[in-house]
Parts: structure tokens; C-alpha cells; sequence
């Protein structure tokens, strides 16, 4: 899956990418830095866990904005609830690999 | 510089049971009333500029073809939900550009299937992104549904007025008729969301020397006296991709842009057209567009403020003045069209003479399009 790479460990990990020069990272993995100047970013697998910054329930499913250590905000589905604001998350991958999504930690 | 105006407008009802693959149809009838109401032809157009965000609605050159075979350039604009007003900022590009005095501006949408392109490219369903939206700014601000309820009403309410909104209900809307519809997105129920609706909408836009030229001149029209369209830029925790509308901050530099080009104050504005597919969008807009300070929106919402009479009461502009996104509706491509016809509606009715309109477009843009008055 192109938005998941693995960490030094071998562990899945959302693949981002962060500018060598400004120190940003993004998610999803772009090839090239944000302000225009065409600079290669590099390839960085991102933290597994985060804080939940907000969420709601659509449909029958949880959506919500996941913030990780490096200052990347993950748009993301959740697992099931309940679910509160300010509360840990970590990355869930499918067990097939087909998708991911966060869960309460 | 050259000056460009909307002399005329016209639309077909904003509605979901316009058949798929209508789009044709609608974009004509829309034009049609547009050039009427100008007392022109589509004979008298230098170019045609179209507003579509649906992939699968119509090219524009197939709708130019049902108004005639002229040979004007035909130019299509796709900008998500901002396409209608993108249409308008590149056709007035052009026309300062020396290449057109007349201009037939359509936005339609109709789309000949029930996918849902948005789906299709694996985003987060819209109403999810601003039921979020809504429960960070309760957790911040201490937002009440109830206040969301109150703007969405207010819009409801306005547009009962307006012949081709979608929400027209025969009854004045209520906070607790909003709170009390399906829930959708949580804390968003239905009244606080546009619907997926289909329509179309035109405008004939003219240079001074268009204007001095019309058959039938009319006498008061709408000046575009600053324009800005901006794609979004990097800020903390920005998220990149998705159907989104950028990082709120996108709004406020839109707008300032525009307001200072146009050499006008916001203080000044009689009336504000903007994005508000979503009640919590119009809450937030009020901020980032200078009109509350951060958090104090909802205090003011709940005096009325940004409702009829606000100019007089609190010295403080009109919101979505014909319902906006959530009453008058949402077709996608017309939606920015019909902010400028209601621009030129207010002008022609009301004491309005300076109005600001505002869209997004998923992915992220934002167009600022500042009006002024003008009495012929």
C-alpha cells in the first residue's frame, strides 16, 4: 500500500516525508518540499501513535484528525468509540495489509 | 484598469430531482434568462465562461452549442465547489485583458451518474470534515449546537424569499427544528448541511464599454472592484490532501487581499456570501473574516448579529443573504454564480452598496470577490 512503509524495526508505519532543509513533515510522502524550491524530501516512516485532535460519527462509521509527534495531522477513520479529544491513538493496519486506520491506545 | 460589471442574472431551481444528464438543458435555460434579462443575445457574447465541478457533467463546448455556433472562445473552469466563482475571475481576467467586452458566465452541474466523485478518490465524506470542524470548536470555544441551529436557520429562513432555492419551507424554521432533524454528522444534523442538489446559474458580465452599449441599460448593476484567488500554503499540522478546504487561515488571506486591493474596509461590507456548506463554517468565517474576534462569533450569532437588520443593529453584515450553500443550495459549479446574482439582487432591492462574496474549492483554493454598487 502506497501510503505505509516499515520503520528500522521492520514495523508498518505511514509513509511520510520530511523536508531536509525545514525539518516539516507530511503526510502523504511527497517527493518534493512544500515552499516551491523543487528540494527532494526524504522518505521518513512516521510515529505509530498520536493524540486525537478531533472526531465525529458518519454513517454508521468514526472519522477523526489523529496529531503525531512530528506535527503531522492524520485524517483518519477510527476504530470503534467511545472517543474523546486529547486521548492517545495508534495506528491499526488491516491484517491483510488492505488499510489502516487508528484506535484508541 | 479596465472595469467589470454584472448587468443580469438568471438561474433554474436549485433542486435534486433535476434529471441526470440534464445538465445541458439547465445551463441553457439559465443562459438564456441571464441574456434576456440584459436584453442581449447569445449573438452579442464575446465568450463563454463555464463553472463545473462535476466530472461527468457536461463540456462547456457542448453547451455552448445550444445557444448558437458563433465561434467565441469557450472556456471551461473546474475548481470544486469554487468553479462558479473561478468562472467569473477568469472571465474578468480576460476581460481586462482587452479580449471580450461581453461575457456569458454559466455555472451548472448536472451529472450523468449517481457516483459520488468524491468517494471515488478515496476522501473522507465532507460532512464528516466539518462534523469534526464543529466538535474541535465545541472542545475550544464551548460551542452549542444550538448556535450552529441558529445559522442554520437564519439561512433556511432567507431563503424563503429566493424562487430557486432548495429549502423553501412554507413555515419559518426554527433552532429547535434544526436540532431536531436526522442527525448526520455528529454534532451536524441535516438542516445544518447543504444538500446534494443539481442546478444552474448565469450572469452576463460586461466592460464599461459593454455596459454603455446594452439595449436596455440598467440602472443599478455590480461593480467587481477587487478579486483574489489563492490555493493554499503550509501551516502547522496542515492537512495536504483530501476534500478539504485548506487551512481555515485560507479564508482570512483571501479576503483581506481582496478587501485591500479594493481600498475598502470590512467595515464597510452591507452583505457576505460565503462557503457555508456547513453551519460551523459560516461560525468560523465570521472570525477569519474579521468580524468577531477568535471565539466571540457565537455571542454575537445568538443577538442576531449576521442576520436581517444586522447592518443597522450591529453595524455588521448580512450572511448568505439567499440561504446561501445550506438554503438556497449547493449544485456544485452554479453555486458561485448565484452569489453574484444575489449580489446584483441586493443592490437592485436594497440599500446594500458594497458585498463581499467567498467559496472554496476541495483541495484546496479560495476565491474573495469584492462588489460595489453602482446606480447608472
Amino acid at each position: 500500500m502506497a501510503d505505509l512503509t516499515t520503520d528500522s524495526a521492520g514495523a508498518p508505519r505511514l509513509r511520510g516525508a520530511r523536508d531536509p532543509a525545514s525539518g516539516a513533515c507530511h503526510f502523504p510522502f511527497r517527493p518534493l518540499s512544500t515552499d516551491g524550491s523543487l528540494r527532494p524530501c526524504t522518505e521518513i516512516a512516521l510515529s505509530d501513535r498520536g493524540i486525537l485532535y478531533t472526531w465525529t460519527r458518519f454513517a454508521g462509521r468514526f472519522y477523526g484528525q489523529v496529531d503525531l509527534p512530528e506535527a503531522v495531522r492524520i485524517q483518519t477513520e477510527l476504530g470503534e468509540g467511545p472517543h474523546d479529544i486529547g486521548a492517545p491513538y495508534r495506528l491499526d493496519i488491516a491484517p491483510d495489509g488492505a488499510g489502516w486506520r487508528f484506535v484508541r491506545d | 484598469m479596465t472595469e467589470v460589471f454584472v448587468v443580469s442574472g438568471g438561474a433554474v431551481p436549485v433542486s435534486s430531482k433535476h434529471p441526470l444528464g440534464s445538465g445541458r438543458v439547465l445551463a441553457r435555460q439559465a443562459g438564456v434568462a441571464a441574456l434576456q434579462d440584459a436584453g442581449l443575445t447569445y449573438a452579442d457574447m464575446d465568450a463563454l465562461y463555464c463553472g463545473v465541478a462535476m466530472p461527468t457533467s457536461p463540456a462547456a463546448v457542448l453547451v455552448g452549442k445550444e445557444f448558437g455556433l458563433t465561434g467565441i472562445p469557450v472556456v471551461q473552469v473546474t475548481n470544486a465547489s469554487a468553479s462558479g466563482l473561478a468562472a467569473i475571475h477568469a472571465a474578468a481576467d480576460a476581460m481586462r485583458a482587452g479580449g471580450a467586452d461581453r461575457v456569458l458566465v454559466i455555472g451548472y452541474d448536472v451529472p450523468t451518474t449517481l457516483d459520488d466523485p468524491i468517494a471515488a478518490q478515496g476522501y473522507l465524506p465532507p460532512p464528516a470534515l466539518f462534523g469534526m470542524w464543529a466538535r474541535r470548536r465545541m472542545h475550544d470555544c464551548g460551542t452549542t449546537p444550538e448556535t450552529l441551529a441558529r445559522i442554520a436557520a437564519k439561512n433556511i429562513n432567507n431563503a424563503r424569499a429566493i424562487p430557486f432555492a432548495s429549502r423553501r419551507p412554507d413555515h419559518a424554521v426554527t433552532v429547535a427544528d434544526v436540532l431536531a432533524s436526522r442527525p448526520v454528522a455528529d454534532p451536524l444534523t441535516a438542516l445544518m448541511c447543504t444538500q446534494w442538489v443539481y442546478g444552474a446559474a448565469a450572469v452576463v458580465l460586461c466592460t464599461r464599454k459593454g455596459l454603455d452599449s446594452l439595449p436596455r441599460p440598467p440602472a443599478t448593476v455590480a461593480r467587481l472592484e477587487a478579486a483574489e484567488f489563492r490555493s493554499e500554503e503550509p501551516g502547522p499540522h496542515h492537512i495536504i490532501e483530501g476534500a478539504i478546504v485548506g487551512p481555515p487561515a485560507i479564508t482570512r488571506a483571501a479576503a483581506d487581499a481582496a478587501l485591500a486591493r479594493a481600498g475598502r474596509r470590512r467595515e464597510d461590507l452591507d452583505a457576505v456570501q460565503i462557503h457555508d456548506a456547513f453551519a460551523i463554517e459560516e461560525l468560523v468565517y465570521y472570525e477569519l473574516l474579521g468580524f468577531a474576534p477568535e471565539g466571540g462569533a457565537d455571542a454575537l450569532a445568538a443577538q442576531g448579529a449576521f442576520g436581517p437588520g444586522s447592518r443597522d443593529r450591529f453595524g455588521l453584515p448580512e450572511f448568505s443573504t439567499d440561504g446561501g450553500l445550506i438554503g438556497r443550495g449547493h449544485p456544485g459549479g452554479p453555486s458561485g454564480v448565484f452569489q453574484a446574482i444575489e449580489t446584483l439582487r441586493r443592490f437592485r432591492t436594497t440599500a446594500d452598496r458594497l458585498a463581499l462574496c467567498h467559496m472554496l474549492g476541495a483541495g484546496s483554493t479560495c476565491l474573495a470577490q469584492v462588489w460595489g454598487r453602482v446606480d447608472l
